[in-house]
């Protein structure tokens, strides 16, 4: 007879020791995977038709080999591009013509791109079934890539990366995939990157459109409430036109091989560490998977998985930890995550590594065997609830080659697989010490604690450029020095010294100051304003930059620096004094071509018209007019949210006295503009006072 | 419904397309069932699949957490996987994992609630499951402990971690005066250090009783044969001896608009975000203001995405929202600036969008087109047996009228132009608004 009762015990074994078993199952309902229809169009298109009667919605999901995979490195995300451009205009309706008409009836429209395919989905209610498939496949035939609609794209892709590239959980997987697969496709973010979105072009997409979107090797399903003759007609209707434009190129194949490698991401002002520890393994259609998918089921699959119960339960480390198998056409991986406290990271992280040792040392138990299969088995009727979830299985199958039966047979397939199948798949595929480790977090709370894992690379997050072989955006690239580079480089220099006026007259100028109008371009919006900027050679800068809301005053002197943001004002660390210090150099390149001339400075010439120009820690690579004036000025600036490219434009020319000076000065922060000013006014030699550089009292 | 008849003969008037009266949510026939020790049944069978959704709604949630204690509920949640008397610490998981089945749990505001989907005939397991919690829960001081540090990774995950993880703690912060919605249910993390295994039992002892409880079944099961498990296990937990305390804070009505601005480090980009106060859910406005909701920003065509994302490009996104609870609701119009955009004129343009809400009746079609996304989402939120019981549990729990989940389809067909825009005039204006600015950190340097 249960009573309520709340026991507080300190041992709990003393109550379990009279618990009852749980009540054995009824009898079990048959299920069997529901039937589909198919047809393959003339032009090769295959048709799936699963009819579901339940409610009154048609769902449709075309399926393209037009993926990432098939993409160069330098233009990672045009697949990813071009699919959601697709519902952006076609030749007979705009953008919003097209939400218009979906919206309208409350039905569904999109279109993405993953590794190996493209897809356009669909889900309208039974009244506008027809709808469905003829906006579908209006944007999939007919797409107009307009450049406005990809501008429009581009900046929504920047704005979403800025987020996603400060989130430690976008991070961590994204290093992850590319440290296994290296540069192939797969290893890629299929979104495109900061860099590769700004070289997209709309010729890109055309083109990638033209060779990669065709009817052959495409399946479309039709999922819902609609007959088989009804869907076919339909899908004859708006595909039958459908030309396939050649042969499609091959996807390249998958070559790395994995090593041992243990990356940081270093993200400061993170509280939580997310890591993966990934391994490549086989694709979707090895002999291997089922063994291997119940492999996963033991290790990290649900509340019971041993990482769970180890990382969670037993230690209350974190609130998640799983893995998953995802296998794709040419290749799979096995990735184990989790995350915790940035004090408890290592810690962690041991026993995700010992776990995964786990798997060899402690083969999947009869047990464990018998829960992911009774598991596996017992949840195919619920994973496929949905008409739209039957159709997915349906052309998973097709796209990845299985025998027609494959979903008609899973079940008996899975009850078949054996203890010792299981080990050998491991054995074969599970090498723990070549996992892959990626960390996100704040590397300086652990990553000493995890060098027992391997040698840790520690990245700046703001450094991380997926697209380059080292993961780091690359410093301005200096050509090896030779005696002619840095005659060549003289020369540039002092052409450079010529066309602002001559030697003798930049020799003579002690201080310089440029005031005017700015229109600064910052996280928190565009702001139009004043800047005033002073130099007092050698050492001494000020700029003073007066928006409508606040007042920002930098500083350096000497070897110290300040700021002043309205009220408050606060000396900066060492390091940073030392990067706003390079602002004395390069304020009209006035002090950057002396130094340069007096020899304290080392330049280097790249090619006729620009040069490298480096001085202690300092490198800027300056780029000249077409009248020898300086034009361009690039260096990497280091702050505290991680490595800046910037970009120092000078433009308008003008003679102030017997100098040439800008009149627009153009900064850009890793390719967004950040700072655009008119420069009204030079003043030379106005006799400008140190005491202009000292430091409030607070 | 003759009109609408005559269009769906004509699909080549593509764009005036509209629903068509038979593309409605199918009705479906609730039945109710009660125990003598107060807990309530509702179910929907459902033999199309051979699996049934169960879940028990405790009508207990983060607005009845005694001061000092926010979070508590969540944490009480977690410990009900902890073990009870015939059932081990994580052997719950594992009995519904090896059925083929899956479960979590949830805690909001107002309710809590536990759920498994699995094969029809392990149903008289799940309903032993269940009672077995209900009448018993082991609480082991370092279960507790080691749980408490699960939740605590979970608030880092959720709320601290991510860039504008914060952003609701502050708005409800900032919105309520007195009412508890004024902490989001994940609590503080002094709160959870201050809780202690007496509040678990305490806790457990006036809310987790069988007449604060509802048992919500849908599927592939015999209605007789599931009455009579719960009365086998569940029937003979007795009563709460005490009544159940419920929220009877009054949350002052707002009469000017304030604003609001923080400044949050790992934010990468300024967003605005406006609540308003809404009355609570089931209200007669409620419907209206859902299908305002529809209109500001349901799809690319919704007023707020053509305006602020699609042709000013002026946000990265931009949405209206409402949320409504058992007390006191909101109604949010947020946006995220895109790069180098001020936020301050990206708020100006989502009160733009408000104000014309206000000023005009809706158009004829971009209201059906509202009610259009309204009836198509009612149809697509009963595609499986757990959303179709997630639906009746709300109403039956919160809304205490299982039949609503029928009857809803009605209410939003009823709504005009005129209540549209009476309710924008109502409830979403500037001085029922508390506005917060978030602004990224300045970052120093280049």
């Amino acid at each position: 007879m249960p009573t309520r009762l709340t026991a507080i015990l300190l041992a709990a074994t003393a109550l379990f020791a009279q618990k009852q078993p749980p009540p054995a199952p009824g009898a079990q309902r048959p299920f069997e995977f529901p039937k589909h229809q198919t047809r393959k169009l003339p032009n090769g298109l295959t048709v799936f038709v699963v009819e579901d009667h339940r409610l009154p919605v048609v769902s449709l999901t075309l399926t393209i080999p037009a993926g990432g995979v098939y993409v160069d490195v330098k233009k990672t995300g045009v697949a990813s591009f071009t699919a959601s451009l697709l519902r952006e205009g076609t030749k007979t309706r705009t953008s919003q013509q097209i939400a218009q008409q979906v919206d309208q009836v409350g039905g569904n429209l999109n279109s993405y791109a993953d590794d190996d395919n493209a897809r356009a989905t669909t889900s309208f209610l039974k009244a506008n079934a027809g709808l469905g498939f003829e906006l579908i496949a209006d944007i999939v035939l007919n797409p107009v890539f307009s450049q406005e609609e990809l501008d429009r794209q581009r900046r929504q892709a920047l704005s979403g990366l800025q987020i996603q590239y400060s989130d430690p959980d976008f991070l961590a997987p994204v290093i992850a995939a590319r440290s296994i697969y290296g540069l192939h496709p797969y290893g890629l973010p299929g979104n495109g990157t900061p860099t590769s979105i700004r070289g997209i072009t709309r010729d890109d997409l055309v083109s990638f459109h033209q060779r990669f979107y065709g009817p052959e090797g495409s399946y479309l399903a039709v999922a819902g409430d609609i007959t088989p003759a009804e869907a076919f007609a339909q899908a004859e209707k708006h595909f039958g036109a459908w030309k396939q434009n050649g042969q499609r190129p091959a996807a390249p194949e998958v070559k790395t091989e994995n090593s041992r490698r243990v990356i940081v991401i270093d993200k400061p002002d993170a509280v939580q560490t997310r890591f993966l520890f990934v391994l490549r393994t086989i694709p979707r259609n090895h002999p291997d998977y089922l063994p291997m998918l119940i492999a996963n089921q033991a290790l990290g699959s649900g509340f019971n998985s041993r990482l769970m119960l180890k990382l969670r339960a037993n230690e209350g480390l974190t609130y998640g930890a799983s893995s998953q198998h995802n296998v794709q056409k040419l290749g799979g991986r096995l990735s184990a995550t989790s995350f915790t406290r940035t004090e408890k990271t290592a810690t962690a992280m041991n026993m995700m590594q010992g776990l995964i040792q786990e798997l060899l040392d402690r083969p999947v138990t009869d047990e464990e065997l018998r829960e992911a299969k009774a598991f596996l088995t017992g949840n195919f009727a619920v994973a496929v609830e949905t008409p739209e979830a039957v159709a997915g299985r349906i052309i998973n199958a097709a796209l990845f080659g299985l025998p027609d039966n494959y979903w008609s047979t899973y079940r008996e397939q899975v009850q078949a697989v054996t203890r010792e199948q299981v080990l050998a798949a491991v054995k074969r595929h599970v090498t723990p010490e070549k996992t892959l480790i990626v960390a996100a977090g704040n590397a300086s709370g652990f990553a000493k604690d995890i060098e027992g894992l391997g040698k840790a690379e520690i990245i700046p997050f703001g450094d991380l450029d997926p697209l380059e072989p080292n993961l780091r955006r690359p410093a301005p690239s200096a050509p090896a020095a030779t005696a002619a580079t840095r005659g060549q480089g003289s020369q540039l220099v002092a052409a450079a010294m010529q066309a602002l006026g001559g030697a003798d007259a930049l020799n003579k100028v002690k201080d310089i100051s440029a005031k005017g109008a700015a229109k600064l371009s910052a996280p928190q919006g565009s702001f139009d304003g004043e800047l005033q900027e002073i130099v007092l050679y050698p050492d001494k800068y000020r700029a003073n930059i007066t928006l409508p809301v606040a007042r920002i005053v930098q500083v350096v002197d000497g070897s110290g620096g300040w700021i002043q943001q309205g009220p408050m004002n606060r000396d900066v660390p060492p390091a940073m004094a030392k990067q706003m210090a390079l602002s004395i150099h390069t304020t009209a390149a006035i002090g950057l071509l002396r130094e340069a001339a007096q020899g304290k400075a080392e330049v280097n010439a790249i090619d006729a018209n620009s040069f490298t120009w480096k001085l202690g820690d300092h490198t800027v690579k300056v780029e000249l007019d077409a009248d020898r004036r300086p034009a361009k000025l690039t260096y990497r600036s280091v702050t505290p949210q991680g490595a800046m490219d910037v970009e120092l434009r000078y433009s308008d020319y003008k003679q102030t006295g017997e100098l040439m000076l800008p009149g627009k000065a153009v900064i850009v922060q890793n390719g967004s503009p950040f700072l655009d000013s008119t420069i009204a006014e030079w003043k030379v030699n106005s006799g400008v006072d140190a005491s202009v550089f000292a430091k409030p009292a607070k | 419904m003759t009109r609408h008849t005559i269009r769906c003969l004509i699909p080549a008037l593509a764009g005036l397309a509209t629903v068509c009266a038979q593309d409605l949510p199918p009705a479906a026939r609730i039945q109710k069932d009660q125990l003598r020790n107060g807990l309530k049944i509702v179910m929907i069978e459902d033999h199309s699949r051979p699996v049934v959704n169960l879940q028990v709604w405790y009508h207990v949630g983060s607005k009845d957490e005694k001061k000092g204690r926010t979070g508590f509920a969540h944490l009480f949640e977690h410990m009900m996987f902890r073990g009870s008397k015939n059932v081990a610490p994580e052997e719950h998981p594992r009995l519904i994992r090896e059925a083929g089945g899956e479960m979590n749990a949830y805690t909001s505001f107002d309710m809590t609630v536990y759920w498994e989907t699995f094969p029809s005939h392990y149903l008289e397991r799940v309903v032993w499951l269940e009672a077995d919690r209900m009448a018993s829960l082991v609480i082991n001081e370092e279960n507790f402990k080691k749980e408490r540090e699960v939740v605590k990774e979970e608030r880092r995950l959720r709320y601290e971690n991510p860039p504008y993880g914060l952003l609701i703690e502050d708005v409800l912060a900032n919105t309520f005066k007195e009412y508890p919605y004024k902490y989001p249910p994940i609590g503080s993390m002094a709160d959870l250090n201050a809780a202690t295994t007496a509040d678990v039992k305490e806790f457990f002892d006036l809310y987790y009783v069988p007449n604060n409880a509802t048992l919500v079944v849908v599927g592939d099961f015999n209605p007789k044969e599931l009455g009579a498990y719960a009365r086998k296990y569940m029937g003979p937990i007795p009563r709460g001896r005490n009544p159940i305390p419920r929220v009877t804070t009054r949350e002052p009505a707002r009469t000017a608009l304030s604003e609001i601005e923080k400044t949050y480090p790992k934010a990468p980009l300024p967003a605005v975000i406006g609540a308003y106060q809404l009355p609570p859910q089931g209200h007669p406005d409620s419907y209206a203001l859902e299908i305002a909701s529809n209109i500001l920003s349901n799809g690319q065509s919704s007023r707020l995405y053509k305006r602020l994302v699609y042709d000013e490009q002026s946000a990265v996104s931009a949405s209206g929202q409402a949320l409504f609870l058992e007390g006191p609701s909101l109604f949010f119009g947020f946006a995220i600036a895109n790069q180098g955009k001020n936020i301050k004129e990206v708020s100006s343009s989502l009160q733009f969008v408000f104000e014309s809400m206000r000023k005009d009746p809706v158009p004829a079609s971009e209201l059906e087109k509202a009610k259009n996304q309204v009836i198509a989402g009612l149809i697509l939120g009963r595609q499986t047996m757990q959303t179709k019981a997630d639906l009746l549990g709300r109403m039956a729990v919160l809304h205490a009228d299982p039949e609503l989940y029928n009857k809803e389809v009605a209410k939003y067909r009823a709504v005009t132009a005129t209540d549209v825009q009476r309710v924008c005039q109502q409830y979403l204006s500037p001085n029922n608004e508390v506005r917060l600015f978030v602004m990224p950190e300045k970052k120093p340097g280049a």
